[in-house]
């Protein structure tokens, strides 16, 4: 399976793969420093490739470019967009971290536990804040925005019969795009490892098993990031 | 730079006494406007070269490039020089956004026209090229026509076409495992041959 995994890194440098691959490449590739590196390398390659299709830019574009820039605010680097947390918040995400890790508990003890994420390092980031959904079930999203990644709790969803899976989705300005699908387990953790900047809701839907392209169904759940 | 890198051939940089990429993006971070405008001289060919090349239209081409051009103003402060170099980040960027536009709803029915008219063996015949393209563009040929036809293929219709590898498979009429292997140890190839670190 890895090595399957490890020979998407080409196809991933190049952008050539769904959102649904992507999603899951890149939970693989936190795991994995030699394929982040080699995919760093492809990336360098296939920039190559950009430069020699150089052309020169019109001239009005840069004027374009420079009055769009002086009115656009530049994303801060470490101070989270998203609400600090309270007393309260921290509570609910004590609450949260202690449901997470009980079912992860549950999971080793049954055997299912599947690829183990690294959650631990944005549940436990200085910036970490907990945002909690509406809609079925108990879904709970912990955003560490210097990290750049969020960590998906989620409890008490309906049980889906085996022909449909629960797939999350990052919801923006651009649409939606899959962040992957979650694994059958009632309670589960997934990590989300990029949060783009352009994305305000995180929605779950139900979808045929194997996920879709796009939501096809009313989410189940709805987190908003705004 | 290491004590041999002047030797290293490096089209990626800027002239010695200019400075270099990931130092204007470093300045532009801090909110450095004037660092941006330099930046822009040097990667605006690019990114614009490789939309036109992705999306075909050249009013399109334009938008994205200026939203490409904005977002890294916009998430400079997110470049992590370890990572690789800024010219790298920048045109991933750039990739991505076109990529994401040919691959919207709206886009398909062009795509599908597009798809009619491309010759993947002549990628480089119908661009007006810029000098920094003609320093870089005989070398990646040479390198490219190094490749078996399958490698060198898939890697253009997926880079320049912004296919999926699926997709390449489909219009290749070979399996999609074997685009996604060739797309691998063909830009591996081509790595070893550019001599492309990060």
């Amino acid at each position: 399976m890895t090595a399957e995994l490890h020979m998407l890194t080409g196809a991933h440098a190049l952008d050539a793969v769904s959102d649904v691959d992507r999603a899951e490449f890149e939970r693989h590739l936190g795991q994995c420093a030699p394929c982040r590196q080699e995919v760093a390398e492809l990336r360098a390659t296939g920039a190559r490739l950009a430069v020699a299709v150089a052309v020169d830019p019109p001239p009005d574009l840069k004027p374009r470019v420079l009055a769009d820039v002086a009115r656009t605010r530049q994303l801060p680097p470490k101070v989270p967009p998203v609400r600090r947390l309270g007393r309260a918040k921290t509570w609910q995400l004590r609450a949260a971290l202690f449901g997470a890790a009980a079912a992860a508990v549950v999971a080793v003890i049954l055997g299912v536990a599947t690829t183990p994420a690294p959650v631990d390092p944005v549940l436990g980031a200085p910036d970490a804040s907990a945002i909690q959904g509406v809609g079925r079930g108990h879904a709970t999203l912990v955003v560490s925005r210097s990290r750049n990644q969020a960590v998906l709790l989620a409890s008490d969803l309906p049980v889906l019969d085996a022909d449909h899976v629960y797939q999350v989705w990052l919801i923006g300005t651009g649409g939606a795009r899959s962040a992957g699908l979650m694994a059958p387990e009632a309670s589960q953790r997934m990590l989300l490892a990029e949060l783009p900047a352009d994305i305000d809701r995180i929605g779950i839907t139900v979808e045929p098993a194997g996920g879709s392209p796009g939501p096809t169904t009313p989410a189940v759940s709805m987190i908003s990031l705004t | 730079m290491g004590e041999r890198g002047w030797l290293r051939l490096q089209p990626d940089e800027a002239p010695a006494l200019a400075p270099s990429a990931e130092e204007l993006l470093r300045r532009v971070a801090a909110g450095d406007e004037t660092a941006f405008a330099s930046l822009y001289d040097l990667v605006a060919g690019p990114v614009l070269g490789l939309a036109t090349r992705v999306l075909r239209n050249h009013a399109q081409a334009e938008e994205v490039a200026q939203e490409v051009l904005v977002e890294v103003w916009r998430k400079a402060t997110r470049y992590v020089p370890e990572r690789g170099s800024a010219l790298t980040w920048v045109l991933t960027i750039a990739h991505r956004r076109a990529v994401d536009r040919v691959r919207s709803h709206q886009a398909v029915l062009d795509r599908e026209e597009r798809a009619g008219r491309m010759d993947v063996r002549r990628p480089f015949d119908d661009v007006t090229e810029s000098a920094l393209a003609g320093l870089d563009q005989q070398r990646v040929r040479q390198c490219l026509s190094a490749l078996t036809d399958l490698q060198r293929e898939s890697i253009v219709l997926a880079y320049y076409n912004g296919y999926t590898y699926p997709e390449v498979a489909a219009v290749l009429k070979v399996a999609p495992g074997t685009v996604k292997t060739r797309i691998r140890d063909g830009l591996i190839r081509l790595r070893d041959c550019l001599g492309v670190d990060r």
